[in-house]
């Protein structure tokens, strides 16, 4: 294993529990991600790209249960920590700023508070002043000014409250950033801002990060690479430029070209969602029912994840 | 100007008293300021009102569906007053003003199957009378739509996905055929692969069945791609309109140019150029 | 087991529990009388102050099988009190918040969903009404006038309203704002339909959990009506029995089974309209619903 290699995941495979059959949530997927690299991660709602994550960080809960995966973070696989080494690890290693973060700040406490109480929590009780000048600082990175710390939540718009998450996400220094669709619920403009302090802190700070999202023309503007899953399945891992030019997987292509665009006006592309049951996934490839391309091998064997070109790796039968 | 106006909106104003608030110490919040719009008789268009949260564009569609009241101004539907109207005239203004809102979920009620949304119309529409008819129109909204009968109108709203529940929406109003549908929102919270259905339907029902829409947006692509004409709202008051791709295209106001600017562009060899801050929170950004 | 309760918030243990109290208290209620002689339970018909089967009084008497558990100091058996005495009790409670429920109904869907000056008037009237005293002002009227338990039970009524108004009231402002409601205002669907059509039936298990939690309320009222003495003397209720018990000294006097087993009797109901209240609640806010 290279050492500049933060995160690695192999063979994750998360399913839920329904009286009439296991959900496939997550199947057998595998990736990596760099030090100091932005990865997406990207597919529509109910792909599993949300239980991916929660499964790196052993956060599923019943009915959901992980069933295999492998995951080691700067070298240490954590398959290997006890419940408590694990938490401790997670607590210091991994950040999570979960979807709708900003809607769970505590509205009794002003910023201060709870970013003192992240760090307090997890180091110990700090000295005052030390912690003071760590606390503006970090609003400072997300660039909130240093009166920021002494508001309540109610009294910050949509941005400052996702900013303030993203400050609290990085208080402790992790090595690796999941950020769960965190620009989802705001205005165009704001979202900008979000997005670019993220960016901005993940770049200064060197920190790994994945972006969880829908959103393509954000992740153009953002990450280094980009995964694709489809229905629990990772279908395409690619350099973000070689994705928006050339997407190897029939569902990159639909999803690219579903994109709406500004700059010239084209009838819009009609695309279904995920149709089959995802108890019962049909067998061999799980985009068979939707892919213009499908052929009969398609639908006896299951392709794996190879690498496509320099760029790219994909899960097709009829790349290359 | 010959041109008749079945919607005509002059001047409306709404002004909220808060009270304690937050906004600059004033007790008083302009959700909408002056506000005009009109949508002629034909031919149909689809006229997008765009702005981000607090621009006042929900206010407008709360206004003209009868959800909340006019501080100042005039709504006219059919050259009368909507205040004025008689019983009759307001019943005949609720069945050709028909919306579509943004959350798929919460305009189904729980207690009752799919196939309830169509009968509460069909009843008190007085669409027809007829238990067969009333199956033939409603099979045909569906088809429309891309969904069957046999599919959908047994199941409970939480048995379908967000996508066909806002689908089933837009059968809901080409069964009662308005002369004007409010879109708000209607593709804010389903997936991105699948908003295609529902705009290529409002596409339809422009074209085919002459029906005119509002379309409240915040998402500036879609505008440019569905939108005939554009009125760009900032804080209440509007900052720009004109044709949709000549407003996108080359924009005069400076928050419209910043606007669009910010619109994420899917080509990594376009990135943003400069950080920038958000214009006029309130607060202020110089000390950073 | 694991397909039924996997989905379904019905089918929670409390709820569960509470019911099978409450139906084994309900049927024991109206079926007893045909299982033990309901005479028994007027005065000089039995043996005086016997204990239960199978335990000796201060007397050296031991309990007999004819009375399983015990009679009073008036030889009233003690099985045929319980069997009479807790539909009564049940009833009042029943009764009670049963017409406080109408009052609520009508009340709180007028004012929440018609809001304006009839939404004010009922809000001050309900607001001032919990601030009265119910137990004193009972007190006094029962002293006074000395009514029946089917009048008690309109008289709590008059004090209990107030809670179902407030809280239907506030169902209804928060639904009055639904997606669904706007959607049937589109639709021409007339008031009176949108609240007993589309909102009525949703409020249904909000409605069940106030009346059971306004049962217990009332039963209790009651029974500190009839503790004190206040209640009607004709036939025996568990309050009333317990009256009994205190006044004659039972307690010095070592006859536990006499004031023992209308508590016992009314804790259960209590128990058992609880955890309703609980297992409905779980159903009416999903958040509660614990994964197990």
């Amino acid at each position: 294993m290279t050492n500049n290699i933060s995160l690695n995941v192999e063979d994750l495979t998360v399913h839920y529990g329904t009286p009439t059959g296991d959900i496939l949530a997550v199947n057998g997927v595998s990736f990596n991600v760099e030090k100091g690299e932005a990865l997406g991660l990207v597919g529509e709602s109910g792909c599993g790209k949300s239980t991916a994550a929660y499964g790196i960080l052993r956060l599923v809960q019943h009915p959901g249960k992980i069933l295999s995966g492998e995951i080691s973070i700067d070298g240490i696989e954590t398959n290997n920590l006890n419940e408590e080494e694990f938490r401790k690890f997670r607590a210091t290693k991994l950040a999570l700023i979960p979807q709708g973060a900003m809607n769970s700040l505590n509205p009794t406490m002003r910023v201060f508070g709870q970013i003192k109480d992240q760090i307090q929590t997890h180091e110990g009780k700090q000295n005052p002043s030390e912690l003071k000048d760590r606390i503006e600082d970090l609003l400072k990175k997300v660039g909130l000014p240093a009166r920021t710390s002494r508001m309540f939540p109610h009294e910050l718009s949509g941005g400052m409250k996702q900013r303030v998450c993203i400050a609290i996400g990085i208080a402790l220094h992790p090595s690796l950033v999941i950020a769960d669709e965190s620009t989802s619920a705001l205005d165009v403009i704001v979202q900008r801002v979000v997005a670019q302090t993220l960016s901005h802190v993940q770049k200064e700070m060197g920190v790994s990060m994945i972006m969880i999202g829908h959103d393509m023309g954000l992740m153009a503007q953002m990450v280094d690479r980009v995964a694709v899953m489809y229905a629990g399945n990772l279908v395409e891992i690619s350099k973000t430029k070689e994705l928006f030019q050339n997407p190897a997987h029939p569902y990159s292509k639909i999803l690219i070209e579903s994109i709406p665009s500004i700059k010239e006006k084209k009838p819009l592309k009609l695309v279904e969602g995920i149709t089959h049951d995802p108890r019962k996934p049909p067998p061999g490839c799980i985009f068979q029912l939707r892919c213009p391309l499908v052929e009969s091998k398609c639908k006896e064997v299951k392709p794996e994840l190879k690498q496509n070109n320099q760029d790219s790796h994909v899960a097709c039968h009829l790349a290359n | 100007m010959e041109e008749k106006n079945i919607l005509e909106v002059q001047k409306a104003t709404k002004i909220y008293n808060t009270g304690t608030s937050f906004f600059a110490g004033n007790n008083e919040l302009v959700a909408l300021n002056e506000f005009n719009l009109n949508i002629p008789e034909s031919p149909a268009t689809i006229t997008t009102i765009a702005g981000e949260s607090g621009s006042g564009k929900t206010t407008i569609a709360n206004l003209i569906l009868g959800f909340t009241e006019l501080t100042s101004g005039k709504i006219l539907f059919g050259g009368k007053d909507i205040n004025m109207m008689s019983k009759e005239e307001i019943f005949n203004y609720r069945r050709n003003i028909q919306a579509v809102f943004q959350d798929p979920f919460g305009v189904y009620n729980p207690f009752y199957r799919i196939s309830h949304i169509f009968e509460i119309v069909i009843k008190h529409f007085k669409i027809t009378s007829n238990k067969n008819d009333a199956r033939e129109l409603i099979e045909k909204s569906l088809n429309v739509v891309g969904l069957r009968g046999e599919e959908v109108l047994e199941k409970y709203p939480h048995q379908l996905s967000g996508g066909q529940r806002q689908r089933l929406m837009m059968a809901r109003v080409h069964l009662i055929r308005p002369k004007i549908i409010v879109a708000d929102e209607p593709v804010s919270m389903v997936d991105a692969s699948l908003r295609a259905a529902i705009l290529d339907v409002m596409l339809k029902l422009r074209d085919e069945d002459g029906i005119s829409f509002i379309y409240i947006t915040h998402d500036l692509s879609t505008a440019y791609q569905v939108g005939d004409d554009i009125i760009i709202l900032y804080k209440g008051k509007v900052v720009e309109t004109g044709k949709a791709t000549n407003v996108i295209d080359n924009p005069t106001h400076p928050y419209v140019k910043l606007l669009i600017d910010s619109i994420p562009v899917p080509d990594p060899d376009h990135k943003w150029t400069e950080m920038i801050d958000i214009p006029d929170e309130g607060m202020d950004f110089k000390d950073h | 087991m694991f397909k039924n309760t996997f989905d379904n918030p019905w089918l929670n243990s409390r709820l569960i529990i509470g019911l099978i109290i409450m139906v084994f208290i309900v049927f024991g209620s109206l079926l007893g009388r045909y299982v033990w002689d309901p005479e028994l339970s007027v005065t000089t018909s039995s043996p005086l102050n016997l204990p239960p089967y199978g335990f000796t009084n201060l007397r050296k008497q031991h309990g007999v099988l004819e009375h399983p558990l015990g009679t009073d100091n008036s030889g009233r058996d003690m099985l045929a009190v319980l069997i009479v005495g807790t539909p009564r009790t049940m009833s009042i409670g029943v009764i009670a918040a049963g017409t406080g429920m109408i009052i609520g109904i009508l009340l709180g869907f007028s004012s929440g969903f018609l809001g304006g000056r009839w939404d004010d008037f009922v809000r001050v009237l309900s607001d001032s009404t919990i601030t009265i005293p119910a137990l004193a002002v009972l007190i006094v009227i029962q002293s006074l006038f000395r009514v029946d338990i089917y009048t008690m039970a309109v008289l709590i009524a008059l004090f209990s309203w107030s809670g179902p108004t407030r809280y239907i009231r506030a169902q209804v402002l928060t639904m009055r704002e639904s997606g669904y409601v706007k959607m049937a205002r589109i639709s021409g669907v007339p008031t009176f339909d949108i609240m007993f059509k589309e909102m009525m039936p949703n409020l249904v298990p909000y409605l069940v959990a106030s009346f059971i939690g306004n049962t217990a309320g009332a039963i209790l009222y009651a029974i500190g009506l009839q503790v004190l003495g206040l209640g009607s003397t004709r036939l025996p209720t568990l309050g009333i029995t317990i009256y009994y018990a205190i006044e004659a000294a039972a307690l010095l006097r070592d006859m536990w089974w006499w004031w023992g087993l209308p508590t016992f009797v009314l804790a259960l109901i209590f128990i058992g309209l609880f955890l309703i209240n609980l297992g409905l609640d779980e159903v009416c806010n999903p958040r509660l619903r614990k994964a197990n």
